[in-house]
């Protein structure tokens, strides 16, 4: 079909051009039809009893919609909260960051004790780092062989502030202990220190 | 609900529309009260109102039957939970335009026109007129082709837009009972109005002023 020249026919304003969308109707057949059709569905929608479930996730549909403001806001709560606590805890210094620093300073080699070696069993507050270096049975603290029926007998040091253990076997390995508290028990070292303790 | 919503409520309905609405709801009643046959009533009033509103959302005839079918039979499922808290007429057109929503975004990769025959009136035959001096097809082609870029114009409005051009210059919805129906404030209504205006300006200007 040949493009016609739209720029010498009179032109209509647009309003009188929408209106034409008026005219776009379904013949008056159509309607016969349609409330046929509507008629049935109409009688299929009375007599079909929706399965427990569809009804259950309308239901639960339902109520999601209406609790979205309360749970988008306690979300948000939430979320406050934890940012909150984030900066407060990243403005303290942690045990760990701690321990890093000064490990670092002493240039020592660090072997990190393994998750399962350490256990605290103090309250969290004062934080103290504390460092395992050097080990050796007879510094600061006397050890303690604590046992249960069910564990074997296993070795225990009490630590109150930051110490230093030296090993008279292999004065090389040192030992970190992250994020200990004071007071902490520092469990199972035999298991990563030398017998002598 | 924010004030303007609220006023923009209050002042919804003339008071043929008032009338017109309490006479929906004594129908509704009469549903919930057990007289089904009563819906067959409402069907009849709105059934052309509801399939022109969803034809020219979609551009699609089958597409529009299917849709108003679906409007009333969800609306005869849901109207013994109709409490009254707005009129029925709105009621009805948020469930027609959810349905064309749905419908739109399930198969926005798979749409085609499927278009009404023009029904040739006065005013459009006049527009016709005017528009066919000067042009070099002839009548028939000149409304198929107007046809054709006035939907596909629609169409390329967003669904809000194209919604508030429809209800008010096709539907001929006052902007507080658009407004009642999209739930948002008459200068929203106005606003998008304007807009959508623009647009339809700017991509049929071969035809306009």
């Amino acid at each position: 079909m040949a493009e016609p020249t739209h720029h010498s026919r009179p032109k209509v304003t647009l309003e009188q051009l929408i209106q034409l969308k008026r005219t776009e109707r379904p013949p008056a057949e159509f309607w016969t039809d349609f409330d046929r059709e509507l008629h049935r569905r109409q009688l299929v929608a009375l007599v079909t009893i929706e399965p427990w479930y569809r009804r259950a996730g309308s239901l639960l549909a339902a109520t999601a919609r209406r609790m979205a403001p309360i749970g988008a806001s306690a979300a948000a709560l939430a979320l406050a909260v934890f940012a909150m606590l984030r900066v407060d805890s990243t403005d303290r210094p942690t045990g760990e960051s701690v321990a890093a620093t000064t490990v670092a300073d002493a240039e020592a080699r660090f072997i990190e004790l393994p998750e399962e070696a350490i256990s605290v069993s103090a309250p969290p507050a004062p934080q103290v780092a504390v460092i395992v270096e050097e080990f050796s049975g007879d510094v600061h603290t006397a050890p303690l062989e604590v046992g249960t029926g069910a564990m074997p007998a296993r070795r225990f040091v009490t630590v109150s502030a930051p110490v230093t253990f030296s090993s008279g076997d292999d004065s090389s390995a040192i030992y970190a202990a992250k994020a200990l508290t004071a007071g902490a028990v520092l469990r199972s070292l035999a298991a990563a220190a030398p017998e002598s303790l | 609900m924010s004030l303007s919503k609220t006023l923009g409520k209050v002042l919804t309905l003339s008071p043929e529309r008032q009338e017109e609405a309490d006479a929906d709801l004594r129908l509704v009643r009469q549903i919930q009260a057990g007289e089904v046959a009563a819906f067959d009533t409402l069907v009849q009033k709105y059934r052309e109102r509801i399939y022109g509103v969803v034809y020219n959302l979609t551009s699609n005839r089958e597409d529009a039957a299917d849709l108003t079918q679906d409007t009333f039979i969800k609306a005869f499922q849901g109207v013994a939970r109709f409490q009254g808290s707005s009129s029925f007429f709105s009621w009805l057109y948020r469930i027609a335009l959810n349905a064309t929503l749905s419908h739109l975004r399930r198969h926005k990769l798979r749409r085609f026109f499927s278009l009404e025959k023009m029904v040739e009136e006065d005013h459009s035959a006049e527009v016709i007129q005017t528009l066919s001096v000067g042009a070099d097809s002839d009548k028939e082609a000149l409304v198929k082709e107007l046809q054709e870029k006035l939907n596909e114009a629609f169409q390329k409005l967003s669904f809000k837009h194209r919604t508030v051009v429809t209800l008010f210059e096709v539907d001929q919805l006052s902007h507080q009972e658009i407004a009642e129906i999209m739930n948002c404030s008459v200068g929203t209504v106005r606003s998008r109005l304007h807009y959508a205006k623009q647009q339809l300006q700017s991509y049929l200007q071969d035809y306009i002023k």
